[in-house]
């Protein structure tokens, strides 16, 4: 049940009222004019501060 | 310096440590468990490294775990969000986990690793651990870097280069845009398990016609000259729903996904052949791309999809790069060797090192070995009957037994890691004989007739097999027959179609040819297995031919065998004519038949 009211009380209204946000954060528009799809990664070298202390 | 890598939680669990830059250990916990893909905590794989490493878990300087389960919890919010109100059925249940624990999985791992300094638990991002499995272990000291797989927290397919020692992400494509994730689309489609059954689209895709491609880059994907995509999510559920594809998706192709086990039908060699035509073109502009981003002219690879050894191949064969290496273990098991690569390397300061002058991963022989003592104290236990034969007698003995066509159970040295057999824990063959490929599908390894076998040959003879002039010694590159070793086809043999063609012998070594004179090559070398090196050279002595069939020792549905004990079960549980354990030699008419278990249905189908 409160998985349930999680997904209708929460995950409903924001995502809704979030469409546009969501849908551009996971790319579902297809843009065949676009060049590329790749996403630069601007992060330099892998180092230790890569790997995270806690999950 | 001792790094600790681990893979769990999703398929495919593992563990590896690396000591002062050196790989000393790596397995899977199905091998321990017997349960194929177990998905489980490794604590049985953890122990075996730690015992070959000599150290106790209160002794690591690291424990690295393979992904971010932080980024994997955002991106499964964000995708309900996208979506919602769809959604539900996925959400209901996936979520329950995630909020009851799963999201700190840095809790569940200090549980399991007792004595453990929190301080030490380091995790790292899926792709970078896919990343540094591929380029850290190479033989390579500056490369470009591809990872492609289904995916990983939110990443799909990561471009890097590695330069002296050091790996730098350039571009990535992210959830739920996936070549992964578009395969394992069609392998539901056409009937086999996802994360698994992957395989055997790519060995059905010869079979048939690739007449669906255009739809697929039509409507289901967009792909740019660079490789990047875009999946149209309006055919696939795996967003919102608990399966790959939607009525839409069903609706394009002419109807529902093959039920499992049903007969294979034309269609579905012609879908297995569009979606391995259209991943071919995919990699291909993404290597391409890769190579002029980068300058450089050897690739790494790893990730699931850089199993796919039909389209490493065909990388290969493009030029765009002189050398080509890919990770062995290229699934999600070889994240922990990458996992615990990054950790010696970057909280370590652990060199980079190789063995020998090859690569680092010490010809995938990582896992656990018995000698000759354990063996023999082993085999008396279980009631083997066995004759034990000096070095040079065992592979005197099995060459010959090879050439008078039986089917060899071959056990020896230390297991592989990842997910072929390469000589230590095989069944072997006669590649020559016609009977070979059908004898060892359906009386010892009980599954699909149209899955081919693949050749094990003598490095230095491989140019004379095959059209291929670089080393494959992981099994993962496919290469040609040579036209020399093909022989002519039966008149009509056009007209046949699909499975019709199996049982058409297309070469010399018609065991390990496919039905479009393709074959999944593993040279052997002396440098990293001597023994299995020594048995081909007996067997070419004896037969002319420097090329065996080397399939995994397991029946279908069971994990690779671990120990003498798993290899003695199915040795005695199927057909197989002979078994040679280190220099142990048992024939299957010299045991105790009453010693045979019920075997064939002794694993869930895959």
């Amino acid at each position: 049940v409160r998985t349930r009211l999680l997904f209708i009380l929460v995950v409903t209204p924001l995502g809704v009222l979030g469409r546009p946000l969501w849908r551009r954060q996971l790319g579902l528009t297809i843009d065949r004019g676009a060049e590329t799809y790749w996403r630069r990664r601007r992060d330099g070298e892998v180092s230790a501060a890569d790997l995270r202390r806690s999950s | 310096v001792k790094t600790l890598g681990i893979s769990a939680y999703y398929h495919d669990s593992a563990a590896a440590v690396v000591a002062d830059g050196l790989i000393v250990a790596a397995a899977q916990e199905e091998r321990f468990t017997r349960r194929k893909h177990d998905a489980r905590f490794p604590t049985n794989a953890v122990r075996y490294c730690l015992d070959a490493a000599g150290a106790r878990a209160d002794e690591l300087d690291a424990v690295v775990f393979y992904e971010r389960p932080d980024l994997k919890f955002n991106r499964l919010a964000t995708t309900y969000l996208g979506f919602a109100p769809n959604g539900w059925e996925s959400f209901r249940h996936a979520i329950p986990e995630w909020l009851g624990g799963k999201r700190r999985q840095d809790r569940q791992i200090l549980a399991e690793l007792e004595g453990i300094d929190p301080a030490k638990l380091r995790f790292a991002e899926h792709h970078v651990s896919h990343a540094a499995s591929a380029y850290f272990p190479s033989p390579f000291d500056s490369a470009a870097v591809l990872t492609v797989d289904g995916v990983g927290e939110w990443a799909t397919t990561t471009t890097a280069v590695g330069r002296d020692g050091t790996l730098t992400i350039l571009n990535e494509l992210c959830f739920p845009h996936s070549v992964g994730l578009l395969y394992a689309a069609f392998t539901f489609y056409t009937g086999f398990r996802i994360n698994s059954g992957e395989y055997k689209v790519m060995g059905l895709a010869p079979y048939g016609e690739p007449r669906f491609a255009h739809l697929i880059f039509d409507h289901l994907v967009d792909v740019k000259p660079d490789g990047s995509l875009r999946l149209n999510q309006e055919y696939f559920d795996y967003c919102t729903g608990l399966t790959m594809t939607n009525d839409r998706f069903h609706d394009l192709f002419g109807g529902p996904p093959r039920a499992p086990e049903t007969l294979l039908r034309r269609r579905d060699m012609d879908l297995a052949a569009s979606v391995q035509a259209v991943t071919d073109e995919i990699l291909l502009r993404m290597t391409r791309a890769l190579a002029e981003e980068t300058g450089e002219r050897r690739l790494c690879m790893a990730g699931g999809v850089a199993l796919n050894c039909v389209t490493n191949g065909k990388i290969l064969r493009d030029g765009r790069f002189d050398e080509v290496w890919v990770q062995p273990a290229a699934g999600d098991a070889g994240g922990a060797v990458g996992a615990a690569l990054l950790g010696d390397h970057l909280i370590g300061g652990g060199p980079r090192r190789r063995v020998d002058g090859l690569d680092a991963m010490s010809g995938a022989y990582l896992g656990p070995g018995f000698d000759a003592d354990e063996v023999e104290r082993r085999l008396t236990a279980l009631g083997a009957r066995y004759d034990v034969l000096a070095e040079a007698e065992v592979t005197e003995a099995t060459a010959a037994a090879l050439a008078d066509g039986d089917a060899v159970g071959w056990f020896q040295g230390r297991m592989e890691f990842g997910p072929r057999a390469l000589g230590n824990r095989s069944i072997l063959g006669d590649p020559r004989s016609p009977s070979m490929q059908k004898q060892l599908n359906l009386k010892i390894k009980y599954r699909e007739s149209f899955r081919p076998f693949a050749p094990s040959v003598l490095a230095e003879d491989v140019s004379e097999w095959f059209s291929l002039e670089a080393p494959s010694p992981y099994m993962l590159i496919v290469a040609d027959v040579r036209d020399h070793h093909r022989v002519a086809l039966p008149e009509r043999y056009d007209e046949l179609q699909g499975l019709d063609r199996l049982n058409v012998p297309r070469s010399t070594i018609p065991a390990v040819t496919h039905v479009d004179f393709s074959a999944r090559i593993q040279t052997v070398h002396r440098e990293t297995n001597p023994r299995y090196h020594e048995l081909l050279t007996r067997f070419k002595e004896k037969t002319g031919c420097g090329v065996l069939v080397n399939t995994s020792f397991n029946v279908r549905g069971e994990p690779i065998v671990c120990t003498p004990e798993d290899a003695w079960r199915c040795f005695m549980g199927t057909e197989l004519d002979l078994l040679v354990v280190g220099s142990c030699l048992l024939r299957k008419r010299d045991q105790d038949p009453s010693l045979a278990e019920d075997y064939k249905s002794a694993f869930a189908l895959d």
